[in-house]
């Protein structure tokens, strides 16, 4: 207080020594000690929650607490407490005088909020347009899973269209000659003909069924019904030892 | 083409270009200003030149210009001159302008205002309280408060000076 008293005598002193012409024109209050006195914090318009937190450890825990949720204005992506500027430090500073004035964390954020918007909150309050933050991935994950055991539906069908074609599939490559005469025996005797859209299948692999397009293989110009499509492994034993001769 | 692969495609993908393409328009250092319309927080701040004590709420009656700014930053140095430029139009014309000192010493700033000029009464804000309680982000911030004491404009840089000129010729 004596300092203060001092400051605004000089002050004071000074101001009459002046009397120069660049002197401020705007409306001047007289320096008047009381007004000196609370340069510091100033306290909110609403009284604080809480009693003052009595140990400087309790009021350090909690202006890290609090600052930590709060955005550093002139950083990216930084929370005050985490922020070396000096905007940062000011603002974690005034946490800690509030806090030290026993307001909430509630009441602190209320009160930066008021000036910042909720744009100064790390974790946006979920209202509004902000739930888009908080459904959209849980949306993407949803949209994820669907998309996954969709494309696991389709597998049976897609693969075996990766080995069509003349090029990639012929008789020569994928049947070994000493069961040519097995299958066509079996085919003769019907006794492959147990469902329809496998035997035009097997007819079409055998590349002894043409086609308008030309090609040759079980998608040639018929495809097999989803129970009996073979892909993978399968496929390239077929059809000795192989899925379809197990049956 | 398979349509619906396209359409389900479409579904998840415009909605996620359009929060991208919203996002991509803002400027992500610009905090919105939400004071604009409201009362403007009250001060008492000592002169920098010490010894005198300006308030806000003495000031209610006529419009008040107050800008924060501080010796370090370049755009307040380019804004200053044309801040004291204008304020000599417009305080015989009964509006207010006050600087704050925005993080910053008083004699750099002393050196700052011999450099650029002064017309106007600078307040030291010792623990940036009040540049907080103006929800200031950075340097310079200008705010035009009218004689109710309300907010009506937040500039955030340096003023322009059309909108500026037009704010003030509005209240007066």
């Amino acid at each position: 207080m004596k300092l203060l008293l001092l400051m605004s005598w000089c002050g004071l002193a000074r101001a009459q020594d002046g009397a120069d012409a660049s002197a401020p024109t705007a409306a001047v209050t007289e320096p008047a000690t009381a007004d000196l006195a609370p340069a510091g914090p100033a306290p909110l318009a609403e009284p604080p929650a809480n009693a003052p937190p009595t140990s400087d450890d309790e009021i350090d825990r909690l202006t890290d607490e609090i600052s930590t949720g709060l955005r550093c204005p002139v950083c990216q992506g930084l929370s005050v407490n985490d922020s070396p500027a000096e905007g940062a430090r000011s603002m974690k500073a005034r946490v800690r005088d509030l806090v030290s004035m026993g307001y909430t964390g509630q009441q602190i954020n209320d009160y930066f909020v008021e000036r910042y918007g909720t744009w100064i909150l790390l974790a946006p309050p979920a209202e509004g347009a902000n739930w888009t933050v908080y459904l959209a991935p849980i949306g993407f994950l949803l949209v994820g899973a669907f998309f996954v055991a969709w494309a696991g539906r389709r597998r049976p069908h897609r693969t075996p269209m990766m080995w069509r074609g003349p090029t990639q599939y012929t008789p020569t490559q994928y049947i070994p000659t000493q069961h040519t005469a097995t299958i066509w025996s079996r085919i003769a005797s019907g006794s492959w003909r147990n469902s329809g859209c496998e035997t035009m299948g097997r007819w079409h692999e055998l590349g002894r069924l043409g086609t308008a397009t030309g090609r040759t293989g079980p998608r040639a110009d018929h495809r097999p019904c989803r129970r009996h499509a073979l892909h993978g492994r399968d496929q390239r034993r077929w059809p000795v030892g192989g899925r379809a001769d197990a049956r | 083409m398979n349509w619906r692969i396209v359409a389900v495609g479409a579904v998840i993908i415009v909605p996620f270009v359009a929060v991208l393409a919203s996002g991509f328009g803002k400027d992500p250092r610009e905090v919105p200003s939400v004071l604009e319309g409201h009362p403007a927080p009250d001060f008492a701040l000592e002169t920098a030149e010490g010894g005198q004590v300006i308030s806000l709420k003495d000031l209610r009656g006529h419009p008040v210009v107050l800008n924060f700014y501080a010796s370090w930053c370049v755009p307040c140095a380019q804004e200053h001159p044309w801040l004291v430029k204008i304020s000599k139009i417009y305080q015989p014309r009964g509006v207010t302008f006050l600087g704050v000192i925005y993080n910053d010493e008083v004699p750099k700033v002393k050196g700052f205002l011999r450099r650029y000029g002064q017309n106007y009464p600078t307040l030291q804000d010792p623990s940036s309280a009040t540049a907080i309680d103006y929800g200031v982000a950075g340097v310079p911030e200008t705010y035009i408060i009218d004689g109710q004491g309300q907010i009506v404009r937040k500039f955030v840089g340096p003023v322009s000076p059309e909108e500026f000129e037009s704010t003030l010729e509005a209240l007066l």
